[in-house]
């Protein structure tokens, strides 16, 4: 028995108690129950008998055990009443202490990590970031005009590609812009063109 | 409770209350009245077996084919129930009184503890009382348990760690604080 | 006549109460205790002396005269003569009593010895009955007569009983032999098994004459294996003896009464016994057995011990709830 008694609290013991005792109005109440039962039996025994007197008496007792009845009843409900608060308490002040435990832990981390720190790990980001945009300039500058034409018209295939609904045809548009250039070239255009409508139209079955 | 419990066929074998000298029918003829005790002890919810009194009621003592099972032949059949583990002799009534195990003290642990997890009473006092006639565990398997298998399941669960068994402060009574896995 | 032919004496009748004779012997007169003579003498004309003469032997060997008046002389003892009377008497009493005993003995067995003398000439009869039969079955003629026959003969006595002075060293061997065939018999009707009791009765109330003892029973029946005989000597658990034939398994017995059991319903020792005609003591061996192949259990009561068929055994209870 004492081996684990650190696990085990004097409020523990405390609400322990009133559980017993509990136990034991419960039980008083089922013996006076017995008791008031037996008086009825008694009585109603008495009449057939025709012994009034008896029957009478009989059904005295059965109030006074009825009595004591709702006496305990009010005494019980008090004793659960108090033991429900006591668990409660319990329970509120474990919350309690659990929140206490995770402010401080916030507390903690917070420590760790000021405003200071923060700017300035923004501040060397934003660098960061600059630096990054310089570079790519520079990167970027070194393409030529017709790349860039070429690289818009890829994207322009690759946009219509992934069309979901067919769009009013584009083509004569195309076609119109492309007659300044050789018929050849008109020629594949078209054919390209074509390919991508079937594409479509494949697409949308 | 009162419902009629159904015996088998071989409890109104005339023969079967003779305890029987070839091994094999002997063998076979005391497993099967394991099973019969097991089998009625769960259906009333029994748990004590006074033999000599048992002598004179329905499952030892079959008043119509007129054969009664004799004391000495009874604590044959105990004592090969303890050997399965099925029972456990009371040392000092000298072989009168045996508690009878249709769940061992280890499955009434489980399933107390299972009770208390899923009912979220860890962490809450109960007294032993209350376990077994308490309003709260009416109807539950475990209500009406006796006394004795019901403290040794109780130990089984201190020694899991699972629960932790004490006194309050005046009386004898004891009562239980249920941990729960993580303690 | 009233002179006597021989020496013309006269003659008279005379009547004398202690005498007896059975022919007729003439007296004198001179035999009357009045007149002085120191003898008479009897003529027998027709024959008769011899038996006379074992009478007269045998009445002078009683002395009638003093044996008449002992019981008076008791009562006069103590007056005169004691040399006589008292314990003399008494002594010679007993020995009386004892030679008319031997006597009645000697008669007794005298009819013994007739019956003996008939006994050995229906032996004969027997056997030449038993010669005629065995020659009438090789001709073939009605086996129902001479099958009741053998067993009359049987029942009477063996032909030829082997005796230690017949066979020498291998009596117990020839023993053997004919118990063999005496309980080939008997063992079919009692269902190849019979106690060694048993067998010792019936074999000597048939032999009549030269019993043999229980030891040479045992001493023969030891012999059957080893002699080839069918049937063996077997010794149970409970020190019972018992012959059987080797045709006879315990299987057989075993489902012989498991037969009964089934058809008739359980039954004690006693029952089974009178149902099959057979000893309770080799019944009780024979249930043990059947019982020891777990083919049926036992039921004690008040009433008694009965036998079931072993529903246990194998009996699995089916659990619907």
């Amino acid at each position: 028995m004492g081996n684990k008694t650190s696990k085990i609290t004097s409020q523990d013991r405390a609400i322990l108690d009133l559980k017993i005792q509990r136990d034991k109005l419960i039980q008083y109440q089922k013996k006076l129950q017995v008791i008031s039962d037996k008086e009825t039996e008694i009585a109603k025994q008495a009449l057939r008998n025709g012994n009034k007197r008896g029957a009478l008496l009989a059904l005295k007792k059965k109030k006074y055990q009825e009595q004591l009845l709702k006496k305990t009843d009010s005494q019980l409900l008090n004793l659960e009443e108090l033991t429900q608060s006591i668990e409660f308490a319990l329970v509120e002040k474990d919350v309690l202490s659990g929140l206490e435990l995770g402010n401080n832990i916030l507390k903690e981390i917070h420590k760790e990590m000021t405003i200071e720190k923060v700017e300035k790990l923004m501040e060397d980001t934003a660098d960061a970031i600059a630096y990054q945009n310089e570079i790519e300039e520079l990167l970027s500058g070194k393409i030529t005009r017709e790349d860039e034409d070429e690289i818009l018209e890829e994207l322009r295939q690759i946009e219509e590609e992934q069309l979901e609904f067919p769009r009013i045809p584009t083509t004569p548009l195309n076609i119109a812009d492309v007659e300044i250039q050789s018929t050849s070239q008109q020629k594949a255009k078209s054919e390209t063109v074509q390919k991508e409508t079937k594409k479509l139209e494949v697409t949308l079955i | 409770m009162t419902d009629l419990f159904n015996f088998p066929s071989i409890h109104n074998f005339p023969p079967f209350y003779t305890l029987q000298t070839q091994p094999t029918t002997r063998q076979t003829q005391i497993a099967l009245w394991s099973e019969i005790i097991l089998a009625y002890f769960m259906h009333h919810k029994l748990y004590r077996l006074e033999l000599s009194e048992s002598l004179n009621g329905e499952l030892f003592d079959n008043k119509g084919i007129k054969r009664r099972l004799k004391l000495g032949t009874l604590q044959c059949i105990i004592d090969a129930m303890v050997k399965q583990g099925t029972a456990e002799w009371d040392l000092q009534s000298k072989k009168n009184v045996a508690l009878i195990y249709w769940r061992k003290p280890e499955e009434w642990a489980t399933i107390i503890n299972n009770w208390v997890f899923n009912s979220g009473m860890t962490n809450s006092i109960l007294t032993v009382y209350e376990i077994a006639h308490g309003d709260i565990t009416e109807g539950l398997d475990f209500h009406g348990l006796d006394q004795t298998i019901l403290l040794k399941s109780l130990d089984i669960l201190v020694k899991r760690g699972l629960a932790q068994l004490f006194q309050g402060t005046s009386t004898e009574d004891m009562g239980v604080k249920f941990f729960g896995t993580n303690g | 006549m009233i002179k006597c032919e021989m020496c013309e004496a006269d003659l008279r009748s005379f009547d004398v109460n202690n005498l007896d004779f059975e022919n007729d012997a003439e007296t004198s007169k001179n035999f009357k205790p009045t007149v002085k003579s120191d003898f008479v003498r009897l003529a027998f004309r027709d024959g008769g002396s011899n038996a006379f003469y074992e009478k007269l032997k045998s009445a002078m060997a009683a002395k009638e005269w003093e044996k008449v008046h002992e019981t008076s002389n008791i009562k006069v003892t103590s007056d005169f003569d004691p040399g006589l009377g008292g314990l003399v008497g008494i002594i010679r009493n007993a020995e009386q009593s004892q030679k008319e005993q031997k006597e009645t003995l000697n008669q007794a067995f005298k009819d013994l010895d007739g019956l003996m003398a008939n006994t050995s000439e229906m032996v004969k009869l027997a056997e030449s009955i038993r010669n005629k039969l065995s020659k009438e079955l090789d001709s073939g003629t009605s086996t129902d007569e001479t099958s009741a026959f053998r067993t009359y003969l049987i029942e009477l006595g063996i032909p030829n009983p082997v005796t230690k002075d017949s066979a020498g060293s291998t009596y117990h061997k020839e023993l053997a032999r004919q118990l063999a065939e005496f309980l080939d018999n008997f063992l079919e009707k009692e269902k190849g098994m019979m106690s060694l009791t048993d067998i010792y009765c019936l074999f000597n109330r048939a032999r009549g004459v030269a019993l043999i003892s229980p030891e040479d029973l045992y001493k023969a029946c030891s012999q059957f294996e080893h002699l080839n005989l069918p049937m063996r000597l077997r010794k149970f658990s409970s020190g019972l003896m018992v012959v059987e034939s080797v045709h006879h398994s315990d299987e057989q017995i075993a489902q012989r009464i498991l037969h009964h059991i089934k058809t008739k319903g359980p039954l004690t020792a006693i029952e089974l016994a009178s149902l099959d005609k057979m000893s309770v003591v080799l019944v009780n061996e024979q249930l043990q057995m059947v019982e020891e192949k777990g083919l049926i259990c036992k039921d004690e009561s008040v009433e008694g011990v009965r036998f079931y068929d072993n529903l246990i055994i194998n009996f699995r209870w089916e659990r619907n709830n």
